[in-house]
């Protein structure tokens, strides 16, 4: 009896492996924003001012995976253009956000942002992902602040899919973005 | 959600009892087939984690969609308890790369004390299939070995101690299986009160009680791995059974304190050890 049920758990266990492997095993992972991946709705800050959000920087030091999914690779896909439509979310927050190429400086608050950290990992049933971003805030009187903002989410594993480990990163940037605002109404009720 | 929870509990209940060998011993007459190894040493994690421990109610009550739910929320308290303390740490060591530390002592060390002549070091973040392992050695020559080696490192749940475990297996031409594989366990000494004061101990300093003991983690593994391998290190082990020291971490049973095992070597210290299924202790007793 054992035995039988030890091969019918393997073959489903290889089963459901196997259909991993046919989802695209090795290529880069589509790295969509999700603005609805957030354990928080957000809400309008007291002191919302013009912002300009450069493009993010990628300068994590791995820049090749997000972790893996049982023994398949998450091979990254564009981290930097991920986080950078991530950080235009800050809209949803109350902060009006400067179209790239604005050159009349309308921005209260420049934000220069680099990627240092965005990997996924797994307890059990659960899906973890963690984010850390380095800002550079500058003020139009040309003084600059840094900070470093680290968030993670979470996930339960439903399908045992690569996609459901970008949507941890994207509730760990959601959640990221929470503390940024946190900080930018401080800025901006400063320069108001 | 149900192939999560088939794949999980195939993982955590099922395959327990059906499992391959964790420890497959080299034996003489594979070890004289070997002239030349080539290594690929896997890292996954890009920092240092604390990993809660799993919640098995969904085991102990064989399975159920009720029971997962309640694993995975348990889960998520108890990781979501361990980050916040860990951010006393992160905050001090945001940029530090284990890899860069570890590889470059792998690849020294490989070259200069592994038993068989090391021609090639891949280092990767990347982890392999199974059927690519087993693809890829089909193309060995006669002489040569692959040795796969893959390392995690994390705190204990109680963030105390620093673990390094690197899981290792070394391929033949053609083989189905290993002719080598086992686990390396090194385990630091307790390092605080626990908890937040523990993530901070470690910060302290620019983070030297965390880099003193990564460094001398990746020493004992690498220790561990040349000694497993060694002609005669079974028969020349010292066969002396002891109970050393273990930090089973915050949620371990009041039994889980110790490690039984047989005494393999001594350095300086600490004391390598042959655990029960096979696999070797780094511990300091």
């Amino acid at each position: 009896m054992k035995k039988i049920t030890c091969i019918a758990l393997m073959f489903a266990a290889l089963a459901a492996r196997s259909a991993l492997a046919a989802e695209g095993e090795r290529q880069p992972l589509s790295m969509t924003y999700d603005p609805v991946a957030a354990d928080i709705r957000p809400v309008p800050v007291a002191h919302a001012c013009m912002l300009k959000v450069l493009p993010v920087a990628d300068e994590r030091l791995n820049k090749d995976t997000l972790g893996v999914n049982l023994t398949n690779p998450l091979i990254s896909g564009d981290a930097a253009g991920w986080a950078t439509a991530g950080l235009q979310n800050l809209s949803d927050f109350g902060f009006r956000i400067e179209k790239t190429g604005t050159t009349d400086g309308q921005a209260r608050i420049t934000l220069a942002p680099k990627i240092i950290r965005a990997y996924t990992w797994q307890v059990g049933m659960k899906l973890f992902g963690t984010v850390v971003i380095k800002m550079d805030y500058a003020r139009p009187d040309g003084k600059i602040e840094s900070k470093t903002y680290r968030a993670s989410g979470d996930k339960t594993n439903m399908w045992g899919a690569d996609a459901e480990y970008v949507t941890t990163l994207n509730y760990a940037l959601n959640n990221l973005l929470r503390k940024v605002a946190v900080d930018l109404d401080k800025q901006c009720g400063l320069t108001a | 959600m149900l192939k999560g929870i088939i794949i999980m509990m195939a993982l955590a209940i099922g395959l327990a009892g059906c499992a391959a060998p964790q420890y497959i011993p080299l034996s003489q007459e594979n070890a004289k087939k070997i002239q030349t190894v080539n290594v690929r040493s896997l890292v996954v994690q890009d920092e240092v984690l604390a990993k809660a421990d799993p919640s098995t109610v969904s085991a102990a009550l064989g399975g159920g969609l009720i029971p997962a739910l309640i694993d995975a929320s348990v889960t998520n308290a108890r990781q979501a308890r361990l980050q916040t303390a860990m951010d006393a740490m992160y905050e001090s060591l945001e940029d530090y790369d284990f890899r860069t530390i570890y590889w470059s002592e792998l690849t020294r060390q490989l070259h200069e004390q592994y038993p068989f002549k090391v021609i090639n070091v891949v280092t990767t973040a990347r982890s392999m299939p199974a059927k690519d392992v087993l693809q890829q050695v089909q193309n060995l020559k006669d002489g040569e070995a692959d040795l796969f080696m893959s390392t995690d490192y994390y705190l204990s749940t109680d963030l105390r101690s620093l673990n390094i475990i690197t899981a290792c297996s070394l391929w033949t031409k053609g083989a189905q299986e290993p002719v080598y594989k086992n686990s390396l366990k090194y385990q630091s000494a307790a390092l605080g009160s626990g908890g937040e004061q523990s993530a901070k101990a470690w910060a302290a300093d620019g983070g030297k009680p965390f880099f003193d003991k990564l460094k001398e983690g990746i020493d004992e593994t690498l220790a561990m791995l040349s000694i497993d391998v060694k002609n005669n290190v079974t028969a020349t082990a010292k066969t002396d059974k002891m109970d050393v020291k273990f930090n089973f971490g915050e949620n371990a049973s009041a039994k889980q304190k110790a490690v039984n095992g047989t005494l393999v070597d001594k350095r300086g210290e600490r004391v390598i050890i042959r655990g029960a299924s096979g696999s070797l202790y780094s511990l300091l007793p």
